[in-house]
């Protein structure tokens, strides 16, 4: 896009009118009511790690509840829960290890309860969705046994993990509209949520861990315009708490090491450390300096962000490969140093807690940066660095023994697959190609600020052939189209903008003006770790472009008609202009590459040779495919 | 971990009693969250983590009221805070968006407008910086001096990166309706 010198006043006059269609969003939706604000200021001191991720917990809006009717589709208030046994204690019931005990809710939520009752038949439906199958236990509380005002349900879920049977009642609870009243904002955003009603004022809150799901739910008249939830929350965190001890922590099991990979995996670094949101490691490239590393004591092979959805929670790992005849040992020795005498900002302040050997371990305070960990693990040939940050809080929510566990899987990793260890040899059969082999060159690639690395690109002096350029050398260019990722008629921006991962563009040209762009790559990249996740996002790319450019498209001053290629996944797009001017045409093709959950898309936009359009486009997509 | 709990409480103000202060907190909140969550909607293109992003400003504002208030402006520390952490949410913008769409966030503050998709399309096509600059003078009612003080950024950078925003915005906008009639 070139930039403008003409400014006049009509471009001002669009741009003020765009705005203004912005601010009538803002005015049609509701303020957050400032109590809830000002509460959300108290939570956030005790935000721990629930099972929300940000979206679920802004999915897991808010319920009143006096009953399971609430909860289903019953506009009609019923008693809590529906159906207990007969037995009635006054004292608390034995059991229930994964739930609040009754000193938890008169603690938490400062209510007058006194018994807990069990339930014998938990009822099967939240907010018109079946309750995981798996009912363990529960229990409804209250002042005595007739008069209940809340509940808490345990499930082991069968055919679905706790996580994923907690984001379907999240999804439900959402919808879960009647018979109170719905306000998006007044819900804690760590999985906590708040309504109002003419029965009184309710919470609803479900917290997982990978086996399990508990949900509770607590009504009473006398917190009516109360919308503050600190105790409720809290009450969460206890359940999770409780969930979570039953799961086992600590170093990562045999069965996952079986899995290559030279730092912890995404599932490690989340059993570890008790995560619930869906852990993700984002490689880092270019790489980028180690906080507190005043060197880097050999080459670095291997960086990741380590990032938990939603969740008040960052991390990241890096490793470095030693060069032969250094120590490795030696080079962690040196590592160490930097770290335990790190001053990374004010109030800073690092404490060595595990010295003897490796992996050590230093936790540290950052004034109103929050807190964390850093972990020292070394290999045969490696060194690695791990930090856990907890950005909220003063001292680390993340114990010794949780980070320690970490690291224990971080010191057998990177001894098992560490440089120079039979471990790094690819353990599963890569796809061979035929034909040229792909090189790599450092491109610009244009795209939002996280892009892919130039090198899922093929590299632009592999463009150039006698058929596309007549032999003239191809460069990457900065781009004609600057910020867009749309790269072929019958795209649009809103459209691409709706697909996630990594996304960057690289544009090639023969000279050096915008006119002489002959073609342009658009690389996708899932970030999960998750094979299957990597494959269905795979696949839904491919889908979308067969539906995209199949069906081609209308302007209003030019038609797009879509011809199929003798090879899958091509199409020759051809502009056909309503004025006479002649028509243009792009060759345009996708597929999959190399790299786990990466998709190319590769247009043409000018060949030498017309008739070789295909056989040119086709020679690219095999280089993409290697990448 | 060591949990508070409890109900939110007012921070405890020197010279100044809790009541006076909330009072104080809430007219502040009143009249100024608006412009706050337009300002960032502008940025991120998204009113749901502009809803959010504006709460946690004011939410940390009203932790530290007493020195907050005493600032030279407040709304401003406010928009600072709320632009930052949309800025740390765009970056994770493309998980979130996924999550958002696998949970159907977007429900709750109903459907966009093909206006507002049209100029959120134009505004994701400026650079960061760019889009930070644009909407801060045309959202925010900032000059360019006080864009520059905020961003701690030249005037002479901000006056370019406005006049090139405004340029592709406008261009980008008069291609939207060239295509939409």
């Amino acid at each position: 896009m070139a930039e403008h010198e003409d400014w006049t006043a009509a471009d001002d006059a669009v741009v003020r009118r765009a705005m203004a269609t912005l601010r009538a969003d803002v005015e049609s939706v509701p303020l957050a009511d400032v109590r809830f604000v000002k509460a959300r200021g108290q939570a956030r001191r005790r935000q721990r790690l629930l099972t929300w991720g940000a979206a679920a917990a802004a999915a897991v809006v808010v319920a009143g509840v006096a009953g399971y009717a609430a909860l289903g589709t019953d506009r009609t208030p019923a008693p809590l829960p529906p159906q207990s046994s007969s037995t009635t204690s006054a004292a608390p019931v034995p059991g229930y290890a994964a739930l609040p005990t009754l000193a938890d809710w008169r603690t938490d939520l400062k209510v007058d309860a006194t018994t807990l009752t069990p339930v014998s038949t938990p009822p099967t439906v939240l907010c018109g969705v079946p309750l995981p199958s798996g009912f363990v236990d529960g229990y409804s509380v209250g002042a005595d046994a007739s008069r209940p005002r809340g509940f808490a349900l345990h499930f082991r879920p069968t055919g679905a993990t706790g996580t994923q049977a907690a984001t379907a009642l999240a999804e439900a609870v959402e919808k879960c509209r009647a018979p109170y009243t719905v306000l998006p904002h007044y819900r804690d955003p760590f999985g906590a949520a708040w309504v109002t009603s003419d029965t009184g004022s309710g919470y609803v809150g479900v917290v997982s861990t990978e086996d399990a799901v508990a949900v509770l739910v607590y009504t009473d008249p006398k917190l009516k315009a109360d919308p503050l939830m600190a105790g409720f929350g809290d009450l969460l965190n206890t359940a999770q708490s409780r969930l979570k001890a039953g799961e086992s922590s600590g170093a990562a099991s045999s069965s996952s090491l079986d899995q290559p990979g030279a730092l912890p995996l995404a599932s490690e670094w989340k059993q570890a450390l008790g995560l619930t949101a869906t852990v993700r490691l984002t490689p880092v490239k270019p790489f980028e300096a180690v906080e507190c590393l005043a060197s880097e004591p050999g080459t670095k092979v291997q960086q990741e962000q380590v990032t938990a959805d939603g969740a008040q929670f960052e991390g990241g790992q890096v490793r470095f490969a030693i060069g032969a005849g250094q120590d490795s040992a030696t080079a962690a020795e040196g590592i160490t140093k930097d770290i335990a005498g790190c001053v990374a900002g004010p109030g800073f302040k690092v404490t060595m807690v595990q010295t003897n050997g490796f992996p050590k371990l230093f936790s540290y305070t950052a004034g109103d940066a929050g807190s964390g960990w850093f972990a020292v693990v070394v290999g045969p040939r490696d060194v690695g660095v791990l930090q856990v940050v907890d950005p909220s809080h003063a001292t680390s929510v993340y114990t010794e023994e949780q980070v320690g566990a970490l690291a224990k899987t971080a010191m057998a990793r990177i001894k098992q697959y560490g440089t120079g260890t039979s471990g790094t040899s690819p353990t599963t059969s890569a796809p061979t190609f035929t034909g040229p082999k792909a090189i790599n060159e450092d491109m610009p690639v244009s795209g939002p600020s996280l892009k892919p690395s130039s090198k899922l690109f093929v590299a632009a002096s592999q463009w150039t052939s006698k058929a596309l350029t007549r032999g003239v050398t191809v460069t990457a260019g900065p781009g004609a189209l600057e910020g867009s990722t749309a790269v072929v008629d019958c795209e649009t921006d809103a459209q691409q903008a709706a697909i996630g991962g990594l996304v960057g563009v690289v544009s090639v040209r023969t000279g050096a003006g915008n006119a002489s762009y002959i073609g342009k790559q658009r690389v996708h990249v899932d970030q999960s770790t998750d094979p299957t996740t990597q494959q269905g996002y795979v696949k839904a790319r491919l889908a979308e472009a067969k539906a995209l450019y199949a069906k081609g498209c209308s302007f209003p001053t030019y038609t797009v008609t879509a011809t199929p290629g003798p090879t899958e996944g091509t199409w020759r797009l051809d502009a056909v202009f309503k004025d006479g001017t002649p028509t243009q045409s792009q060759w345009v093709g996708v597929t999959a590459q190399r790299t786990p959950g990466a998709v190319s898309t590769i247009v043409i936009t000018r060949a030498a040779d017309p008739k070789q359009g295909f056989a040119e486009l086709d020679r690219l997509l095999n280089l993409a495919r290697q990448k | 971990m060591a949990v508070e709990t409890g109900a939110a409480v007012a921070p405890r103000e020197v010279g100044m009693d809790a009541q006076s202060a909330e009072a104080e907190f809430d007219a502040f909140y009143r009249d100024t969250a608006r412009r706050v969550v337009h300002l960032v909607y502008g940025f991120t293109g998204d009113l749901t983590v502009a809803q959010d992003a504006t709460q946690e400003a004011y939410a940390r504002a009203w932790q530290q009221w007493s020195r907050v208030r005493t600032a030279d402006d407040p709304l401003a520390w406010v928009r600072t805070v709320a632009r930052r952490i949309a800025i740390s949410g765009w970056r994770k913008r493309t998980t979130q968006e996924r999550a958002y769409q696998r949970h159907g966030v977007h429900d709750t503050t109903g459907p966009p407008s093909e206006d507002r998709v049209a100029v959120v399309a134009a505004l994701r096509e400026l650079p960061d910086p760019v889009r930070e600059a644009v909407t801060m003078h045309y959202i925010g009612d900032l000059s360019i001096e006080q864009i520059a003080h905020d961003t701690n950024t030249p005037a002479g950078t901000i006056k370019a990166r406005l006049h090139r925003g405004r340029a592709l915005l406008a261009q980008a906008l008069r291609h939207e309706e060239t295509h939409h009639g």
